[in-house]
């Protein structure tokens, strides 16, 4: 048996906080990796998960400080006569420089920011090879090709000149991969490297992570919130919770077949299918009709005199939302369907179509029908840190939902809101606290209630639950429902997690690169999806379900994937496509004849 | 009011601007001796019981001068930093909120106001105004208008896109409520730490016209004058050039420690610290 890649023993990092002297974030936490093993460490937001990956590199906020333990580095590149194990945790500053990027790489969450935007892709690849290999030029030039090679990027020897800007958050990850990899580091740590990415982009990112490091011999450790990921990609898992172990050992036994009550109850947060309530949605008359609506973007000009460039962001879209029905709509950033939200609720106009709510067309309205509608729509938004303005307080908030209702005193408003606050369960005195006391998933809960106080029809939902942890996503998903059983509101609920809907959703619709290429009810969709993209997202998203037993399954749609056969429209620029209802209800994008 | 009281920043800040505020009335209310007549007998005498802060070159009482000055330089540095914070603000914020072509014009005009220095346009501005109190308070606030207004029109862009704001809008809000309700109030910090960096410098370029003869027309004083007429006599009377200088920068000192403890107070993030 060989040595462990890294052991980490009893490892205590503590935080300082204002007046209140340490915290500890990470306490007494002790795993291993093996060579070539992928470990996950796992746990919500506060977990200190990230606090553990940080400091095996030592790179930690300067308000924390390890206070114990022993980080037990097998470091085989230094010494080639035979490994030399180094304690990471005390190891001085000119020593942790030999270790970092050369025999450990990281990979971090925001491929927006983690390559210098002022340098060439090549430029930074090469940086690192003939710093720590002495490489002539030549020869590192040739390694980091074969890299970007392997990375899958089309253009390797383009991709070497260009600037980060010039590739989306995907590719800037894989190249992100290629930069580190290249370095044919010992230990690989992937702090949350795909999740700001969307789901087709994630599953290609994560599937070259894998083969890279398995080729190379890398050992992994990987950091993350996302169990179905995990489950997919890791050998071993840590369960963290308060900075604490709660439990670790073999992926499939600790996701899928948990003993200790955390890892249950975290499993059980997972969004599930529920039972569909088909009556609430079989025959009711529709509220908002939106007819071959399309809306178009100006790019801004470089120069002043010449016109703006338009760009479609929804392109020809139709879709019904029924009453008291909860319409979904699905697809990757950039496929249009924040566009339609915010179209809904007059934040952007439409260049042409028609949306008519309750029979009228409020593409037509003047002043006052504006403000009439404008009380029967509201919107809850993604950020619950920017949703809510830091100077109020929250019964301010909320109650400033009821101001341009007409006849209410301000006494009134005050009281309808500290009332509506304690329904979306926020009650006393929290009515009085400001946002910045509150949790991402309270600060949530205040968002809805400004929403809903004024009682509504319709709520465009844009992305509500996606900054959430797991357990606080049930909670909120849970009022959600709760809500539009007591007060009958229909919700047009845009996300880009398959999970939420699935759960979440009477009807679905998926669209991409500003089409709908595929809408039915939540069953026809995730049972019977016929587009191929649809079959792609569904691939993309494994899933960790309730098995009839005690235990858990990861399930992965098994979807034809990449084989798109011909027929089925994608998106503009290939010709008009025709919408064709397959099944009743349910409709597919095909292209025309 | 209560909370700003146990800030120490803000009772340190307050006691000192409340002593040159004292001065600043009493020097119009009463002097030792009359700050405008000269003694020639008495030419630059040290500080004695006689003459507190001493006298200057034409003999006439410091700290006379310096008390009626207060007033002249105080009422001026604050009149130019309200006019230019209130049509920088509206100005800035206009810009920020709307945008699209009114933008674009207004921030080229600003930008090429912007790059002349301040005191050079207020210089200019002078000429057409000629030298008063008003005259100055004009040229300044002008001055430092496209300062203001590009400070705040970044703070009204980054606040624009917070999600507050569309929720405001959604809720039927007019766009001047959102603006002076939710917009305006968050960017309330930088104004705030831009205003009191302002006074300090109409302080200061008070005194850099009356140097240039530009400023207050003599022979009444003020802070700026007095040190700008020292500079003859540094080695002789240095009492000339420090006491309007320490004066100066006390006022500056004060403005800054209560312009801290204010935008501080304004912030409720900050209400526990």
């Amino acid at each position: 048996m060989t040595a462990p890649t890294l052991a980490i023993e009893g490892l205590t990092v503590a935080v300082r906080e204002a007046d209140r002297g340490f915290r500890r974030v990470v306490d007494d936490v002790s795993f291993t990796i093996d060579p070539g093993q992928t470990v996950a460490l796992v746990g919500e937001s506060g977990s200190g998960k990230t606090m553990i990956g940080r400091s095996v590199l030592r790179l930690l906020p300067p308000v924390a400080r390890i206070e114990a333990g022993r980080i037990a580095f097998q470091d085989a590149g230094v010494a080639p006569h035979g490994a030399r194990v180094q304690d990471l945790a005390r190891a001085p500053e000119s020593s942790l420089r030999l270790v970092r990027g050369r025999a450990i790489g990281m990979v971090f969450q925001e491929p927006m920011v983690s390559l210098n935007p002022a340098l060439t892709v090549g430029f930074q690849m090469m940086e690192a090879l003939r710093l720590h290999h002495q490489l002539p030029a030549g020869e590192a030039r040739k390694r980091a090709l074969e890299m970007l090679e392997r990375v899958k990027i089309t253009d390797p020897a383009g991709c070497f000149r260009a600037y980060p800007h010039q590739y989306s958050g995907g590719m800037r990850q894989r190249i992100m991969l290629a930069s580190v990899l290249v370095m044919r580091p010992a230990l690989l740590i992937a702090d949350e490297p795909t999740t700001a990415l969307d789901a087709v982009i994630q599953k290609e990112v994560m599937d070259i992570m894998a083969a890279l490091t398995r080729d190379i011999g890398t050992s992994v450790l990987l950091v993350s919130h996302d169990l179905g990921m995990v489950a997919s990609y890791a050998d071993q898992v840590v369960m963290l919770r308060y900075g604490k172990v709660v439990e670790a050992g073999k992926t499939a036994e600790i996701l899928l077949a948990p003993k200790h009550e955390y890892t249950r109850m975290l499993l059980e947060s997972l969004p599930a299918r529920g039972a569909r309530n088909e009556a609430k949605a079989a025959d009711a008359p529709s509220l908002v009709e939106i007819d071959e609506v399309s809306v178009e973007f100006k790019k801004k000009p470089r120069f002043f005199w010449q016109r703006a460039e338009a760009f479609r962001a929804v392109d020809k879209a139709s879709l019904t939302l029924k009453q008291g029905e909860t319409l979904a709509v699905v697809g990757e950033s950039g496929s249009g369907k924040t566009t339609i939200g915010r179209t809904l609720v007059r934040l952007t106009t439409e260049s042409e179509g028609s949306i008519r709510f309750e029979g009228r067309d409020i593409t037509a309205f003047d002043r006052r029908d504006l403000a009439a509608y404008r009380l029967k729509t509201q919107m809850v938004f993604q950020d619950p840190f920017s949703s809510l303005d830091p100077r109020m307080t929250l019964a301010d908030i909320v109650a400033e939902g009821l101001r341009t209702l007409p006849g209410l005193s301000r006494l009134e408003r005050d009281r309808r809101a500290r009332a509506m606050l304690a329904e979306v369960g926020l009650p006393g005195d929290y009515a009085d606290r400001h946002p910045h006391e509150l949790s991402g998933g309270q600060r949530q809960r205040v968002s809805i209630a400004r929403a809903i106080v004024a009682t509504p029809r319709l709520l465009v939902a844009d992305e509500p639950v996606s900054a959430l942890d797991v357990t606080v996503q049930k909670q909120i998903l849970t009022l959600f429902t709760a809500l539009q059983k007591k007060f009958g509101f229909s919700y047009l609920f845009i996300s880009h997690d398959l999970g939420v809907v699935e759960q979440i959703a009477d009807r679905v619709v998926v669209m991409y690169r500003g089409r709908i290429l595929e809408c039915g009810t939540r069953d026809q969709v995730y049972d019977t999806p016929r587009h191929p993209y649809t079959l792609r997202l569904l691939a993309a998203t494994p899933r960790i379900v309730r098995t009839e037993g005690q235990g858990y399954r990861l399930v992965r749609h098994s979807g034809a994937e990449g084989a798109a056969p011909s027929g089925f429209a994608y998106y503009a620029g290939r010709g008009e496509p025709v919408m064709r209802e397959i099944a009743p209800g349910h409709v597919v994008a095909l292209e025309a004849a | 009011m209560k909370a700003l009281l146990r800030r120490p920043n803000a009772i340190a800040g307050g006691v000192l601007l409340l002593v040159m505020l004292v001065a600043a009335i009493a020097g119009h209310v009463y002097t030792p001796y009359d700050p405008v007549a000269n003694d020639l007998m008495a030419r630059l005498k040290a500080p004695s019981a006689a003459h507190w802060l001493g006298t200057d070159e034409w003999g006439r009482d410091v700290l006379s001068r310096l008390l009626f000055g207060a007033g002249v330089s105080m009422s001026i540095s604050l009149f130019t930093v309200l006019a230019a914070v209130t049509s920088g603000t509206l100005l800035g914020a206009a810009t920020g909120y709307f945008g699209g072509w009114f933008e674009r014009v207004a921030m080229a005009i600003l930008d090429a106001l912007l790059a002349f220095p301040s005191l050079i346009m207020a210089l200019g501005m002078m000429t057409v105004f000629g030298p008063s109190r008003i005259g100055v308070i004009a040229a300044l606030s002008l001055a430092y208008l496209p300062s203001v207004a590009r400070v705040v029109r970044g703070s009204v862009l980054s606040v624009r896109e917070k999600e507050y704001v569309e929720a405001s809008r959604v809720m039927g809000n007019s766009e001047p409520f959102t603006m002076f309700r939710h917009v305006l109030p968050n960017c309330v910090a930088p104004i705030t730490v831009l205003a009191t960096a302002l006074f300090g410098w109409a302080l200061l370029a008070e005194s850099a016209l009356s140097f240039l003869g530009l400023g207050v027309p003599p022979p009444a004083s003020s802070w700026g004058g007095m040190l700008s007429d020292s500079r003859n006599y540094v080695g002789q009377a240095p009492w000339l050039a420090l006491v309007p200088g320490i004066s100066i920068s006390v006022t500056l000192l004060g403005i800054n420690l209560f312009g801290d403890a204010l935008r501080d107070q304004f912030d409720p993030r900050m209400k526990n610290l």
